[in-house]
């Protein structure tokens, strides 16, 4: 994550320029990091209209707390994590996440490395997609954003048990629907 | 198992952090307009907070005037009161013991009075009739012994009488002996009389030719005669038909 630059304009320039409330580097901002944040909307959210929904209400988020970012870490870090914590917010009340029964299934038999391989991110992209807001949210932030067990325990207002075990499920179910796709695929390429 | 699982985790993630999708166009008017939308009800509701705040200002104001207006009247109103009364203020009298023995009694302090007494009637003496007229014609030169000592209005000094003391208001006496001026004011009183009576005849005898040749019966006749005189407009359709 390096500094932002745009236009001529540094990181500290167009900081700055929101903070001013100005529109023009409210803006450059927008067009420097939107793909970013779309990208982690979209992982979080079910659908596009939601990852839309999303994108909107973290940037204004962004352009409302500006203020409160001290410079001392990474700038998009810190945006990164406001888009983070939107998306947790937004499905908080909608979904209770309870632990499951450990039955042992850390990992699909099936799978293959290669079989990863020969997906786009697209298609990784609308496997995330067809998690469950739960299992999503908890791979989302063990597996992408490097967040400790402990840590998603404390965002979510669960255990750390209950984390590692939706986390144990969700990457049971993605390698399963990996494999099929890529046996599909294969199948497909074969034929 | 857990290296595959850790390889399975570092690929995604690796895929995830990679790659980027762009936001539909029109997302960032969608933001702004947002902005805007919250920047417009912020803007219109400053001037809504302010008025209260006015007003508040206002009215905080206007009640500190009127306590204080009453208050100050209250306290002027007191204090003419206890003038009026001749009675020393209780408050100085309860804090100040010493102002209290100032004040007089009437009924007890006899012998003060008696000494307030004999000072002024020295300073009465000293006010004396010889002692002025010996001051002033020390200090003022022998041209302007008309004129007293107060520069201010000229007045003549009047004649003070022997055994008017100087020390109160002195009226100068009137001089009712000396008639002339009397005498002749009843002598013009008496000329103006007849004057006016002559003059009455006169009049008298100019008023009742006035009277016969005066225009006002004329006047009076005309106004009769116009009166009688006024006729309505007459149809002549009428008086065809009574030819008829």
């Amino acid at each position: 994550m390096g500094a932002i630059i745009f236009q001529g304009f540094n990181e500290t320039e167009i900081i700055q320029g929101c903070r001013n409330g100005e529109r023009k580097f409210q803006q450059m901002l927008y067009n420097t990091l939107s793909a970013k944040m779309f990208s982690v909307c979209l992982r979080y959210a079910n659908e596009y209209n939601t990852a839309q929904d999303l994108l909107q209400e973290g940037f204004v988020k962004v352009y409302r707390n500006i203020e409160k970012f001290r410079g001392e870490g990474s700038f998009e870090g810190w945006v990164r994590r406001i888009f983070v914590n939107t998306a947790i917010e937004h499905y908080r009340k909608q979904v209770n996440l309870y632990a499951l029964l450990d039955t042992g299934q850390n990992a699909y038999e099936d799978y293959h490395d290669n079989a990863l391989e020969t997906l786009k991110y697209e298609d990784i992209l609308k496997m995330i997609q067809k998690l469950s807001h739960g299992y999503r949210t908890v791979f989302n932030l063990y597996v992408i954003e490097g967040y400790s067990h402990k840590e998603i325990g404390e965002l979510l207002g669960i255990s750390e048990g209950t984390s590692k075990s939706q986390l144990a499920r969700a990457r049971y179910l993605l390698q399963k629907m990996i494999t099929d796709n890529a046996g599909v695929g294969m199948q497909s390429q074969n034929a | 198992m857990e290296k595959e699982t850790k390889n399975f985790d570092r690929k995604i993630e690796h895929i995830m952090n990679e790659n980027s999708v762009a936001p539909p166009f029109g997302m960032w008017n969608r933001i702004s307009s947002e902005l805007e939308s919250e920047a417009l009800p912020i803007a219109a509701a400053a001037p809504l907070a302010l008025i209260p705040k006015r007003a508040m200002f206002g009215f905080i104001a206007g009640v500190a005037v009127i306590g204080l207006s009453l208050i100050t009247a209250y306290v002027v109103n007191n204090s003419t009161k206890q003038l009026e009364t001749g009675k020393p203020i209780t408050s100085i009298a309860e804090t100040s013991p010493s102002v209290a023995k100032v004040v007089p009694s009437t009924t007890t302090n006899v012998v003060l009075e008696k000494a307030n007494h004999i000072q002024v009637a020295k300073v009465k003496t000293v006010a004396s009739k010889t002692t002025q007229q010996e001051a002033r014609a020390a200090i003022e030169p022998s041209n302007n012994d008309r004129f007293g000592n107060n520069t201010d209005v000229p007045v003549p000094n009047q004649a003070i009488a022997s055994n008017q003391t100087i020390g109160s208001y002195y009226f100068p006496p009137v001089d009712i002996v000396n008639t002339k001026s009397t005498e002749t004011t009843e002598e013009i009183a008496v000329v103006t009389a007849n004057q006016l009576a002559k003059q009455e005849e006169k009049l008298g005898d100019k008023k009742g030719k006035i009277s016969a040749t005066s225009s006002s019966e004329k006047r009076i006749k005309l106004k009769k005669h116009r009166r009688s005189g006024f006729t309505y407009g007459s149809l002549n359709r009428l008086n065809k038909h009574k030819t008829n």
